[in-house]
C-alpha cells in the first residue's frame, strides 16, 4: 500500500514538473489605462441605469433626473471617446511591442535555431503561431 | 474640510461617541465581568473577592455532589485549597455533572461572607474522555 | 490504508510549495509554462488531499481503532452515517477537512481562469498555494490525523489496537452538527478567494473593478455559507446543549460573526465602488479583515486562548496560528501602505441623504460592530494584559451595544434601498417614507394597545414593520411600472423584474429574511420558564399550558440507554401534543447526554428538559421553557439561503426590453 502511495504521489510531482521543460512562451500583460476606462465606462452605464430605475420607482424629482442624466450622458461620451483615442494608441503600441517581442525572439531563435515565438497580425493584433500564413481572425497574410 | 464633509464627519463621530457609551456603560456594570481565578487564587484575594462577580475554576471534588430535591451543592478543589458551592442558577446542570466524573468545572457567581461560593452557572468539563485511557485490546 | 493516505497527505507539503514558488516566479516572469505548472500544482493538491481523505474515511468506516483519531471518535456501535460524519468531529480530521477544502477552492479557481486572467492569476495561485502550505504543515505535522495509538509497555511505546473506540461526542450525534462543520468551514475558507484576488490586484497594480467583479459570486456565495453555517451552529446549540437559548455570545460564535460582519460590510460598500470608485482601500481592508478573520476565527477554536462550550481541547496550534496571521496581517497591510496612492477615489460623497450616504453609515456601524465583538471576546486577553485580571464580558455587555447596532442596520436596510444615488429631495423622502412611517407607528400603537411594553421590542418590530412595507412596496410598485409598459400579468411581471437584476432582488429577499430573523431574536424579550418536580400523574403549568407527566420509561439500545418522561400537553385545557424529553447515557463515551423535546410553531416553541432525577429517583426534574418566535431564526435563515443563490443567477437579458 504505501509503495502505491509514494508511486501516486511521484507522478503527480512529475507531472506538475513536466510544464517546465515544455518549450516556452510568455504573455503579454493586459494594457492597463485600457481596463481602467472600460472600467469607467461600465460604471458610467451601470449610473445610468439606476438613475432611469430609481426615477421610474419615483425616487427623484423629474428636474434631477434630466440634470443628472445629462451629466451622465456626457461623462458617457468622454469615456467612449478616450477608448477609441486609446484604441487606436494601443494598436499602436502592441504593435511597437510585439516588434520588440519578435526582435528578441529572433535573436534567441537563432541560438536555439527552432522558432516558439507567436506571430501578431499587424491588422488586427491577433495571436497566430508562427508557421501560420495567415491571420487566423482576419484572414490578412502575415510575414 | 468643506461643509458636506463636515456633516459626514460628525454624524459618523456621534455613532461612534454612542458605542463607545454603550461599551463603557455596560462594563460598569459588575454582573456582566466577571473574573477568572482558581480556586486558589479566590482564598488569595481576601475582602476583595466578596465585591467581585467570579469565574472559578477548579476540579471537581469526587462524591462531594450533594443533590438536594432542587439544590445542589459540591466542592471544587485545587491541590489543597477548596471551595464549597451552591448552585442557584436556573438553568438545567450539565450533562457531565455527576459524582463519577474526573471533570474540571468553571462555575460563575459570588462569594458569600460565609465562604460558600454562589453559583449561577455551571460549565463542566470532562477531563479525561479524549486523551488516553481506552480500553484494553483483546487479544 | 492508514499509510496510503498519511504518505499522499504529507506530498501535499512538497506540491504546495512547489506551486507557490513556481506561481510567484510566473507572476515575475509571465511564462506560460510556469503557470501551467503552477496550475497543475493546484490540481495536484486537490487530487492528493482527496486520497487522503477518502482514505481516512475509509479507516473511519472500517472502524480501524489503531488510528487514534478513530479510536478517539468512533466505536463500532455508531451508526455508520455518524462514522463518516466523524471526519469533522475531532479538532485533526476537521482541520484536514478545512485543508481539502482550501484545495478544492484553488482547483475550482485554477480551472475558472485557466485561459484568462493571466497577469492576476500567478499572484491568486501564489496566495492560495501559500495557505495550502501553512494548512499543509498543520495537518501533517501537528495535527495528523492518521497517528497511530501508542500505549506504554514497561518503559517502551508500543503501537496498539485499541478494542473499541471513545464513540462520537454525543453532544455532535445530531444532523444539525453534521452539516454545519463543512458549511460554515465552506464559508470560512471561501473568504481565501477574494483575498487571493485582492492581494494579486494589489501586487500587480490592476486595481479597478476587475478583480472585484471576477470575485463577485465568490464573495456572495462565501457570505451565505457563513451566514447559514453561524445558523446552523445556534440551531445545533438550541437543540442539543439544553439550556433553551441558541445564541449565548460564547468566544467561538463570536468567532465565526465577525467575517460575516465584515464581509456582509464588504458587499455594501462595493456598490459604492462600483457606482463612484471611492472606498477603494477600504474595499481592499475588508476583504483582507474577512479573511484574516476567518483565520482567526478557525485559531481560535482549535487554541485554547479563550475557553470556550464549542472549542477543542489546547491543542498547541496557537503559535502556529499566530505566525500565519500576523505574517498575513504585516504584508496586507504593507501592500497596502505601498498602493494607497494608487487608490484614491474618482469621486466625492454629495449629499448626507443618499444611497451612498446610507451604505456609509452601514459600513461603519458594521465597522463597529466587529470592533465591539472583537473587544468583547478577546477581553479576557487584554484585561489579563494590563490588569493582569482575566476578565470575561458576559452577554448582556454583548447585547446592550449590538441591540441598538443591530437596530439601526435593520433601520438602514429599509431606508436605504428608497433612497437615490448622489441626493435625494425631501419632496421625494416625504413620498417614500411617509406611508412606511405611519404605518409602522400604527402598528406600535396595536402592539401597545394589546399589552407589549418592552421598549426594545416595540421598537424593533415598528422597525421590522416599516422594513418589510418598503421591501414588498419595491416589488409592487416595480412590477406595476413593468406590466404597464409590458402588458404581462402581475406576477409574471414581477418574476421577469427580478430576473432582469437578481442581485438588487435577491438583496431584497435577504433583506426580508434579516427582518423574520429579527422578529425571531425579537421574541427572546417574552422568554418564560419554568421547573418541576413530577413523578408519573403530576401537573404542572407554564403560561396557558398544562402538562400532565404521564410516565416515566427506562430503555437500553446498544449506543445508550435512555431515559424518557411522557407528558400530555394542553393549551387553555385542550390537548394538543405529547411532549417527551429524554435523557441517555452513551456506553463508549460514557457520557450523559440530554435530549431535548421542542414543539414548535411560529407563533412560539415549547422546549422541554429534563435534567436529572430526584433524590429518592421516583420523580424526575424537568425544565419548561416557552419561547415565542424562535422558528423565525430558522425561517429567516432558509429566505436568506433562497435569497443569496437567486442573486447569483445571471440576469436575464431580453432581445425586446419592454421598459423602456
Amino acid at each position: 500500500m504505501s509503495y502505491f502511495a509514494y508511486l501516486t504521489g511521484l507522478a503527480f510531482l512529475v507531472w506538475i514538473v513536466m510544464p517546465l521543460f515544455k518549450k516556452d512562451s510568455t504573455w503579454v500583460s493586459l494594457y492597463m489605462e485600457a481596463e481602467e476606462l472600460a472600467d469607467k465606462k461600465q460604471r458610467v452605464y451601470g449610473n445610468i441605469a439606476d438613475l432611469e430605475f430609481d426615477f421610474a420607482m419615483g425616487r427623484l424629482s423629474e428636474k434631477d433626473f434630466k440634470s443628472v442624466r445629462q451629466s451622465f450622458l456626457s461623462e458617457a461620451g468622454r469615456v467612449i471617446e478616450k477608448l477609441e483615442n486609446q484604441k487606436s494608441s494601443k494598436f499602436m503600441d502592441r504593435i511597437q511591442s510585439d516588434m520588440d517581442n519578435l526582435g528578441k525572439k529572433k535573436k534567441k531563435n537563432k541560438k536555439k535555431s527552432k522558432s516558439t515565438a507567436a506571430v501578431f497580425c499587424t491588422e488586427c493584433g491577433t495571436e497566430n503561431i508562427a508557421e501560420a500564413k495567415f491571420c487566423m481572425k482576419c484572414g490578412k497574410g502575415l510575414s | 474640510m468643506n461643509s458636506k464633509k463636515l456633516k459626514f464627519v460628525i454624524g459618523s463621530l456621534v455613532i461612534i461617541a454612542a458605542v463607545i457609551v454603550l461599551a463603557i456603560q455596560g462594563m460598569k456594570e459588575d454582573t456582566t465581568m466577571s473574573y477568572s481565578k482558581s480556586v486558589s487564587e479566590v482564598q488569595m484575594l481576601g475582602a476583595r473577592a466578596h465585591a467581585l462577580t467570579l469565574k472559578v475554576n477548579g476540579d471537581l471534588k469526587k462524591g462531594s455532589i450533594v443533590r438536594n430535591n432542587m439544590d445542589l451543592d459540591f466542592v471544587i478543589t485545587e491541590g489543597n485549597s477548596e471551595l464549597s458551592i451552591h448552585y442557584i442558577g436556573k438553568d438545567p446542570i450539565p450533562d457531565t455533572f455527576n459524582n463519577d466524573m474526573d471533570a474540571e468545572v468553571i462555575v460563575s457567581g459570588k462569594l458569600q461572607q460565609d465562604g460558600v461560593f454562589n453559583a449561577e452557572r455551571i460549565q463542566a468539563k470532562c477531563a479525561s474522555k479524549y486523551e488516553a485511557d481506552y480500553s484494553t485490546p483483546e487479544i | 490504508m492508514a499509510d496510503f493516505g498519511n504518505i499522499l497527505l504529507f506530498f501535499l507539503f512538497p506540491v504546495s510549495v512547489f506551486t507557490a514558488l513556481t506561481a510567484l516566479t510566473a507572476g515575475v516572469t509571465k511564462r506560460r509554462g510556469l503557470l501551467e505548472a503552477a496550475r497543475r500544482g493546484a490540481y495536484a493538491a486537490f487530487a492528493v488531499t482527496t486520497l487522503a481523505v477518502l482514505a481516512l474515511e475509509y479507516l473511519l468506516v472500517s472502524s480501524d481503532f489503531s488510528i487514534e483519531y478513530v479510536a478517539s471518535n468512533t466505536n463500532f456501535a455508531l451508526p455508520l452515517f455518524y462514522k463518516i460524519v466523524a471526519l469533522w468531529a475531532g479538532h485533526n480530521g476537521s482541520l484536514l477537512l478545512w485543508t481539502w477544502i482550501v484545495t478544492i477552492f484553488s482547483a475550482i479557481v485554477a480551472y475558472q481562469h485557466r485561459h484568462k486572467n493571466n497577469d492576476l492569476m500567478p499572484y491568486v495561485l501564489f496566495v492560495m498555494a501559500t495557505t495550502m502550505v501553512f494548512f499543509s504543515i498543520l495537518s501533517v505535522f501537528i495535527s495528523n490525523p492518521f497517528q497511530t495509538l501508542y500505549q506504554e509497555f514497561g518503559n517502551t511505546l508500543q503501537e496498539f489496537t485499541a478494542g473499541d473506540g471513545h464513540g462520537l461526542n454525543p453532544l455532535l450525534q445530531h444532523p444539525a452538527m453534521v452539516i454545519h462543520p463543512p458549511i460554515l468551514f465552506i464559508g470560512y475558507v471561501g473568504s481565501v478567494v477574494p483575498f487571493a484576488f485582492a492581494i494579486a490586484a494589489l501586487i500587480t497594480g490592476k486595481l479597478g473593478a476587475g478583480w472585484i467583479h471576477t470575485t463577485r459570486r465568490w464573495a456572495l456565495t462565501t457570505w451565505g455559507f457563513l451566514a447559514v453555517g453561524i445558523v446552523l451552529g445556534g440551531k445545533w446549540a438550541y437543540v442539543e446543549l439544553g439550556w433553551g437559548g441558541y445564541w449565548a455570545w460564547d468566544p467561538v460564535e463570536n468567532a465565526s460573526l465577525l467575517p460575516w460582519l465584515t464581509s456582509t460590510a464588504y458587499l455594501h460598500s462595493v456598490m459604492i465602488q462600483e457606482r463612484k470608485g471611492m472606498l477603494k482601500i477600504w474595499n481592499m481592508a475588508l476583504v483582507i479583515a474577512t479573511f484574516l478573520l476567518s483565520i482567526f476565527g478557525t485559531f481560535l477554536t482549535r487554541s485554547g486562548i479563550v475557553s470556550s462550550v464549542h472549542a477543542f481541547a489546547n491543542s498547541g496550534l496557537g503559535p502556529a496560528f499566530a505566525t500565519f496571521l500576523s505574517m498575513g496581517l504585516i504584508f496586507s497591510v504593507a501592500l497596502l501602505l505601498y498602493r494607497r496612492k494608487d487608490l484614491k477615489p474618482d469621486e466625492e460623497m454629495e449629499s448626507l441623504i443618499s444611497r451612498e450616504s446610507g451604505f456609509l453609515f452601514n459600513n461603519l456601524l458594521f465597522l463597529l460592530a466587529t470592533i465591539a465583538v472583537l473587544w468583547g471576546t478577546l477581553f479576557p486577553v487584554i484585561s489579563e494584559l494590563f490588569t493582569g485580571d482575566q476578565i470575561t464580558v458576559g452577554p448582556p455587555w454583548f447585547n446592550n451595544i449590538m441591540i441598538p447596532i443591530g437596530l439601526a442596520l435593520l433601520l438602514l436596510t429599509g431606508a436605504g434601498p428608497l433612497l437615490a444615488w448622489r441626493h435625494t429631495s425631501v419632496e421625494t423622502l416625504k413620498r417614500s417614507f411617509g406611508w412606511p412611517t405611519l404605518g409602522a407607528i400604527v402598528f406600535i400603537a396595536v402592539l401597545f394597545a394589546s399589552g407589549v411594553r418592552d421598549g426594545w421590542a416595540l421598537g424593533s418590530f415598528a422597525i421590522s414593520f416599516f422594513v418589510m412595507w418598503t421591501i414588498v412596496v419595491e416589488f409592487v410598485k416595480g412590477a406595476n411600472i413593468r406590466r404597464r409598459n409590458s402588458g404581462e400579468n402581475f406576477f409574471l411581471a414581477m418574476y421577469m423584474l427580478s430576473r432582469k437584476n437578481t442581485r438588487r432582488y435577491g438583496g431584497y429577499m435577504i433583506h426580508a429574511a434579516m427582518v423574520v430573523m429579527f422578529v425571531g431574536f425579537t421574541g427572546n424579550v417574552f422568554n418564560s420558564e419554568t421547573r418541576a418536580e413530577v413523578g408519573e400523574g403530576d401537573s404542572f403549568q407554564l403560561g396557558p399550558y398544562t402538562f400532565n407527566a404521564i410516565k416515566i420509561i427506562e430503555d437500553e439500545n446498544e449506543n445508550y440507554s435512555s431515559q424518557t418522561l411522557e407528558m400530555e400537553m394542553y393549551r387553555n385545557g385542550r390537548l394538543i401534543d405529547r411532549i417527551s424529553p429524554q435523557k441517555r447515557f452513551y456506553f463508549a463515551s460514557e457520557q450523559p447526554s440530554t435530549e431535548v423535546d421542542i414543539y414548535s410553531t411560529i407563533r412560539e416553541d415549547i422546549y422541554a428538559v429534563l435534567s436529572g432525577m430526584s433524590n429518592d429517583g421516583t420523580k424526575v426534574i424537568v425544565q419548561v421553557y416557552r419561547n415565542p418566535f424562535v422558528s423565525m431564526v430558522w425561517i429567516g435563515a432558509f429566505i436568506l439561503g433562497i435569497g443569496t443563490l437567486f442573486a447569483m443567477l445571471p440576469n436575464l437579458r431580453e432581445s425586446k426590453v419592454g421598459g423602456e
